[in-house]
């Protein structure tokens, strides 16, 4: 009880923060860094939904560059709008995600993570493979324009110019504002019958299926939205960054979202944020032992999966319980209990 | 007929587990299949539920030919399986495992009414009713997997070796919770290799070896037949 009503009021205090940030500063360098941790958490957040259904995804990233691709080259070549381009880039990826989704998530475990990641690299190659000078190949795409001014009410809202005296500030909100949609939408199918559903084939899909359950449907449903948003983030990811290449979303970002999800924990929906948050600014702040960024990010990665199965997330409860556990050993020794 | 199974084939990979089986149900009785392990027992059950494809062979319920239908539409058509080693979703709560069993049904307020009347049924999921299922005993567990597949509204339960794996006292409550059921007016069809248990609820058994029919008959015939008492009473 006293939980929910913390919560109802922390998360209003703590998005109005969020909204101030680029008042607050107009420091480049963190705004860059916030953005990459909202889009981050876009990436974490999914990966996890597709987990809830029971499957691993190590192609992940894949689909933000199905999104970037697709964003950024209906934009520079086939002079679309980029509000348009980008959902577009969002649906794209869902397609892909659905194609590529109904023969292949019929396999489970290992075996289907394999496929992503053979899927990942394959889609990499179609984009290094430079049909025809679309691409860029292994060059890639450069001096892709920002996002197009919108105009609102006679105010124009420019992202080159940026906002609040932070140049950067109009990318923080959308990238702020995608992240907070990718959370609503996900916690709303964590709360929903579809996302009892996931859960359900997660932890027994003959069952599932006995009771009635077509689980190849909400497996590729969750897939497919995962990707869906996979798409949006790499779309604004190309705009945000002028440029776009076949590495510019790989198999090791993809482990990335893996571990964000992982070690701040699957079980709810703050696990992979948290994850992204702690993943995203750490090799920030790791900045003077770059080399051993990997060693680190690695360590806990390993640390979570052996000490800590339910992320950081299960943190403060285990150590509750751990408490209780100990105070109860004493009473019993001092003959209270 | 309620039930009939017609010359039914079926092949994993190249090894065929059955091998043109054909049986019959009667609306209102309860149907023992006996036999060893790997006679083909619970593919029999897993065809009916089309969680398995036939090779070849017919599959009727209620006048109406389901094999080849997907395991969803088996469900809503009346047919509940409760599969072999108490399946069930072990992180979900006692309740939430009975409300995903009318996963099919949209009449809410019904839904609501048979969980009451399943929890009364069963005293036991009353009081546990906020657990996860996975921390049940053994006996609470096949409880509830029964529970859960009476909570589709079947007209015939397919279950699959109730009584493994628990304890003699567990396996007569279990017996009788079968009767009950019964009586409420679904019909069963019982895979056991608890021979004995199996014939003194059936009305009707047939048994399997090696993915053939090799008898069937009144549960009494089976009981006197020469060949069931020397290979699967005991003597």
């Amino acid at each position: 009880m006293n939980k929910a009503i913390a919560i109802r009021l922390l998360l209003p205090a703590l998005i109005v923060v969020l909204a101030l940030v680029p008042i607050i500063t107009d420091d480049p360098y963190y705004t860059h860094i916030l953005i990459m941790i909202c889009l981050s958490i876009v990436f974490a957040v999914g990966l996890r939904m597709i987990l809830t259904t029971g499957q691993l995804s190590i192609g992940h990233a894949a689909f933000g560059a199905i999104g970037a691709y697709t964003c950024t080259l209906l934009v520079m070549k086939a002079d679309f709008n980029f509000w348009l381009a980008l959902p577009l880039a969002g649906v794209v990826a869902a397609i892909v995600a659905v194609l590529v989704g109904y023969p292949t998530l019929r396999i489970k475990g290992a075996y289907f993570a394999i496929l992503t990641f053979a899927l990942g690299e394959l889609i990499r190659l179609v984009f290094v493979a430079n049909w025809g000078g679309l691409t860029g190949g292994n060059v890639g795409i450069m001096g892709i324009p920002a996002p197009s001014a919108i105009h609102i009410g006679g105010r124009v809202l420019d992202f080159d110019a940026g906002v609040f005296g932070n140049i950067r500030g109009y990318y923080y909100y959308l990238a702020l504002l995608l992240m907070l949609i990718a959370v609503w939408v996900m916690h709303r199918f964590d709360r929903s019958r579809v996302g009892m559903t996931f859960r359900a084939i997660a932890q027994a899909d003959l069952l599932a299926e006995c009771v009635g359950i077509n689980i190849m449907r909400y497996k590729v449903l969750a897939f497919a939205v995962a990707c869906f948003f996979a798409g949006l983030a790499g779309g604004m990811l190309s705009s945000y960054i002028h440029y776009l290449s076949p590495v510019s979303l790989t198999f090791h970002d993809s482990i990335y979202f893996i571990m964000f999800a992982v070690v701040g924990g699957v079980g709810t929906i703050s696990g992979p944020i948290i994850g992204a948050l702690l993943f995203t600014a750490l090799p920030e702040a790791l900045r003077g032992a770059k080399q051993w960024e990997p060693i680190i990010a690695a360590s806990l990665l390993l640390l979570a999966v052996l000490f800590l199965p339910g992320g950081l997330v299960s943190l403060p409860q285990r150590i509750k319980a751990r408490f209780e556990a100990i105070r109860g050993k004493e009473a019993i020794e001092h003959g209270v209990a | 007929m309620l039930l009939s199974l017609k010359d039914v084939k079926v092949h994993y990979g190249r090894v065929e587990a059955l091998k043109g089986v054909s049986l019959e149900a009667e609306e209102g009785a309860i149907v023992g299949l006996l036999g060893a392990n790997g006679a083909g027992k619970s593919t029999v059950l897993r065809a009916i539920s089309g969680l398995k494809a036939l090779t070849t062979g017919e599959i009727w319920f209620r006048g109406e030919r389901i094999d080849g239908a997907s395991p969803q539409s088996i469900v809503s058509k009346g047919i509940a399986l409760v599969p072999e080693g108490r399946k069930l979703f072990p992180f979900m709560t006692v309740r939430e495992n009975l409300r995903l069993g009318a996963y099919l049904r949209k009449d809410r307020s019904q839904i609501n009414k048979d969980l009451k009347e399943i929890m009364e049924h069963f005293p036991i999921l009353e009081e546990r009713k906020g657990q996860q299922a996975g921390r049940l005993s053994g006996g609470e567990q096949q409880m509830l997997s029964i529970g859960r597949a009476l909570m589709s509204k079947p007209t015939l339960l397919l279950m699959d070796e109730p009584s493994l794996g628990l304890s003699p006292l567990m396996v007569t409550e279990i017996a009788n919770i079968i009767v009950d059921i019964n009586k409420g007016g679904v019909s069963i069809v019982l895979v056991e290799q608890n021979a004995r248990l199996a014939l003194s609820l059936a009305h009707k058994g047939y048994v399997l070896e090696t993915g053939n029919v090799v008898l069937e008959g009144d549960a009494q015939e089976l009981i006197d037949n020469e060949h069931v008492k020397k290979a699967y009473l005991g003597g």
